[in-house]
């Protein structure tokens, strides 16, 4: 029987070489991709536009702007005078924000009693997850700004030793991802993407292809059995997927310099698990599909929810409950535990078993159903 | 141009078309599936981050300060912790995305106006959560120690004068007042859909008619390539714009997304959109052999136009060079119109280089097929 399988995945491998266009995508896009999302996929806003409509001209007023523009988050963009000037900016999108300092700021900050100090911050809401950053740092900048002013305000009335101690102190530290490095969280996304499109892909047209062409019943009449050629029409396709994980893991490790916390043996076990799974399962749809055509829509059904609802970008916990439920049913969604969980946390199978069983079940319904369709073909002949 | 031949191609295609029903439930079902999914499942904020405390101290105010954490909705209490540990094993676990450790003096060193001292640990493997949770951890910080202050010196005699009010940064979001990021999603997923959609049917009835020969006949027939293209669009550009009628009522009526600006010059940008999308497909699917191909080619250009086109994430904050990128996708155009006229409710003025750009584009590509089928004649 191995020889039978070993014979087939060489006539595989051939077939392969032949197509030349899908060999170099298979190499390129990965790449790509992993280019892209690493450079362009930012979370974090850095220079933001901002224009700064300043009523009050005092020192205190300039020495707030400065504390905004020192950080990375926000750049000075224009000085406006007047409110429509700073409207028309926002509207046609030179600017994203707006700080405004009414008149009688600065006489604020050094009373430190009777009226409290105002500043406006104006933003483009039409980016709610950019506007929410922009509004946050605001306020934090301006938080420790007026923290320092009423300290100052408040000890000349009375002396240091009342206020000079913030009641409750925070003291908060980032675990596993400390520079709170986007693509080290992206790269399991993209490493998930990939190979649930190529394994899907690939298994799901392999079938197809073979049938289309006219090539199933010649394999039918051979030797072997139908979970033999089932076993060899995947392990070409597992090894180019392993193949183009392994290129993209290199590339982050030496080129943007991930750091694999936990046990790569592990990573790689999960990784074959992972694939062989996926690869069963696009079996499984070309066994339902009569061409092509519907092959490639169920793949881009199947996929769709599951680069949503995975946890691929957005957080399961913060989604209505039923949608938690069916990310339950995706693969996906453990897989990038247990990636995540491996390079950045380095946790192993101890705190991760949920997820591997959930791999492992997905695995064993994805092999039934497949066997059921597949038997019953070979039946009919 | 000959329309008696236009008319030919447009019943022969429609015709194909109502012989697949699987792509036309695609068509319906896909949209409606995806505004489905981001409007309602991924259109929330951060809330409900499941939070773990260990409460050394359990005085009235430590429970105060978990409160403040916990009642807004932004924090879950789902871990009870008796030591360190536990939070940190809940941490590696996933069960928690933050903790809090609050020493046994708390209460003690607030009373004795010194600091009350809380140890916060925040996973830091999705930065977005992170950056939710940390910021929000010290703004909540920062505004109960206000009102302990408050506090404090109301008991400490002579009063000292505090502003009535506290100082503040006032965020006002314009366009979108209320900060819905349903009326984020919901634009961008209308043009995410029209790219889709209009890519998927172009491919398929272009590859279609390879695998099946009967390109051939096509090209000796006595149309021009300029017939030729135009007959395989239009049928298309009309289920396309049927699907944006769909998807934008649904998202008008159910989930509530306003349209602040002229819906005419919606629908007409819109159309312009799609034929760009649709000559783009036309051209790619020249340049495809078969069926996988084409579907290779459009998945790799749906990602390009998923993460460079300023759906989910921003093109300020891009290096140049991907800024320099985007302008040769289509959808980023239209990202900016369509976001322009229903959340900002801006008018044509302001969106004419939009218009240039999806114009421009959509000629190159036009160019481009009718360049590649003259060859194939040839």
């Amino acid at each position: 029987m191995f020889f039978r399988i070993l014979e087939f995945v060489r006539k595989e491998f051939i077939e392969l070489k032949r197509d030349r266009r899908t060999v170099v995508a298979l190499v390129v896009y990965p790449m790509v991709l992993l280019v892209l999302f690493t450079y362009a996929a930012k979370t974090d806003i850095k220079d933001l536009g901002t224009a700064v409509l300043d009523l009050d001209q005092t020192t205190q007023s300039r020495k707030i702007i400065d504390q905004f523009m020192n950080t990375k988050y926000f750049k000075l963009k224009s000085k406006t005078s007047n409110y429509e000037e700073l409207r028309g900016l926002i509207d046609r999108g030179k600017c994203f924000m707006g700080i405004v300092i009414p008149a009688g700021f600065g006489k604020d900050i050094e009373s430190g009693g009777g009226r409290a100090a105002r500043i406006l911050i104006v933003i483009d809401g039409s980016i709610p997850p950019t506007a929410i950053q922009a509004a946050n740092y605001s306020r934090l900048i301006a938080a420790q700004y007026f923290g320092t002013g009423l300290q100052g305000g408040a000890a000349s009335e009375r002396g240091q030793s009342i206020i000079s101690l913030s009641p409750v102190n925070l003291k908060a530290r980032l675990l596993y991802n400390p520079n709170l490095d986007a693509i080290f969280f992206m790269i399991p996304g993209l490493v998930g993407y990939l190979l649930t499109f190529l394994t899907i892909m690939q298994s799901a047209m392999a079938v197809i292809r073979e049938r289309e062409g006219g090539t199933f019943d010649q394999l039918l009449v051979t030797p072997l059995t139908g979970f033999e050629i089932v076993v060899a029409k995947l392990i070409p396709f597992g090894i180019i997927s392993i193949g183009a994980v392994s290129l993209i893991m290199v590339v982050s490790v030496y080129w943007f310099g991930m750091v694999i916390a936990g046990s790569l043996k592990l990573f790689f076990a999960a990784l074959l698990i992972f694939i062989v799974a996926s690869l069963i399962f696009g079996f499984f749809i070309s066994s339902i599909s009569q061409n092509q055509i519907q092959a490639s829509q169920m793949t881009i059904f199947y996929m769709l929810p599951s680069m949503i609802l995975s946890g691929m970008y957005f957080p399961i916990f913060a989604m209505p409950k039923i949608f938690q439920y069916i990310s339950y049913l995706l693969p996906l969604r453990y897989f990038l535990v247990i990636m995540r969980g491996i390079t950045l946390k380095g946790v192993g199978v101890m705190e991760m078993w949920p997820d591997f069983a959930g791999i492992f079940g997905f695995l064993a319904v994805a092999s039934a159903l497949t066997l059921w369709r597949l038997g019953g073909r070979r039946v009919q002949g | 141009m000959d329309i008696h031949n236009l008319k030919v191609m447009l019943v022969k295609e429609f015709r194909q078309i109502r012989r697949d029903p699987r792509t036309l439930g695609l068509l319906i079902g896909m949209p409606v599936m995806m505004l489905t999914m981001f409007g309602w499942a991924v259109s929330r904020e951060i809330r409900h981050l499941p939070l773990g405390v260990v409460d050394q101290d359990r005085s009235r105010l430590s429970r105060e300060y978990i409160r403040s954490f916990t009642a807004p909705g932004s924090y879950d209490l789902v871990l009870e912790a008796d030591s360190a540990q536990e939070i940190t094993r809940a941490l590696d676990r996933g069960e928690i995305h933050a903790g809090l450790i609050i020493e046994p003096d708390f209460s003690k060193n607030i009373m004795r106006g010194q600091s009350g001292n809380v140890e916060g640990l925040i996973d830091g493997t999705d930065p977005q959560v992170a950056i939710t949770a940390l910021g929000n951890a010290k703004l909540v910080t920062f505004a109960h120690s206000l009102e302990l202050l408050d506090e404090r010196l109301k008991r400490t005699p002579p009063p000292i004068r505090l502003p009535v009010d506290k100082p503040a940064a006032i965020a006002r979001y314009w366009y979108n007042p209320d900060l819905r990021k349903i009326n984020f999603y919901v634009p961008s997923l209308i043009g995410l859909i029209i790219t889709q959609v209009t890519l998927i049917l172009t491919s398929l009835a272009i590859v279609r008619e390879k695998e099946q020969g009967s390109m051939e006949l096509l090209l000796s027939s006595p149309l021009t390539p300029i017939e030729l293209i135009l007959g395989k669009i239009l049928p298309y550009l009309i289920l396309a714009f049927l699907d944006v009628n769909i998807v934008l009522l649904v998202a008008v009526v159910v989930f509530q997304v306003t349209v602040s600006g002229s819906i005419v010059l919606f629908y007409f940008l819109s159309l312009l959109y799609v034929f760009t999308s649709l000559s783009v497909g036309l051209s790619f699917s020249s340049l495809a052999n078969n069926q996988q191909q084409a579907l290779y080619i459009i998945m790799f250009y749906m990602i390009f136009s998923f993460l460079l086109s300023g759906f989910i994430f921003p093109i300020v904050t891009m290096p140049k060079v991907l800024q320099y990128l985007t302008y040769m996708i289509p959808l980023r155009y239209f990202l900016a119109i369509i976001r322009g006229i229903l959340t900002k409710g801006v008018g044509l003025g302001v969106l004419l280089p939009e218009v240039c750009g999806l114009s421009a584009l959509g000629l190159i590509a036009v160019t481009l097929s009718s360049m590649t089928f003259k060859r194939t004649l040839d």
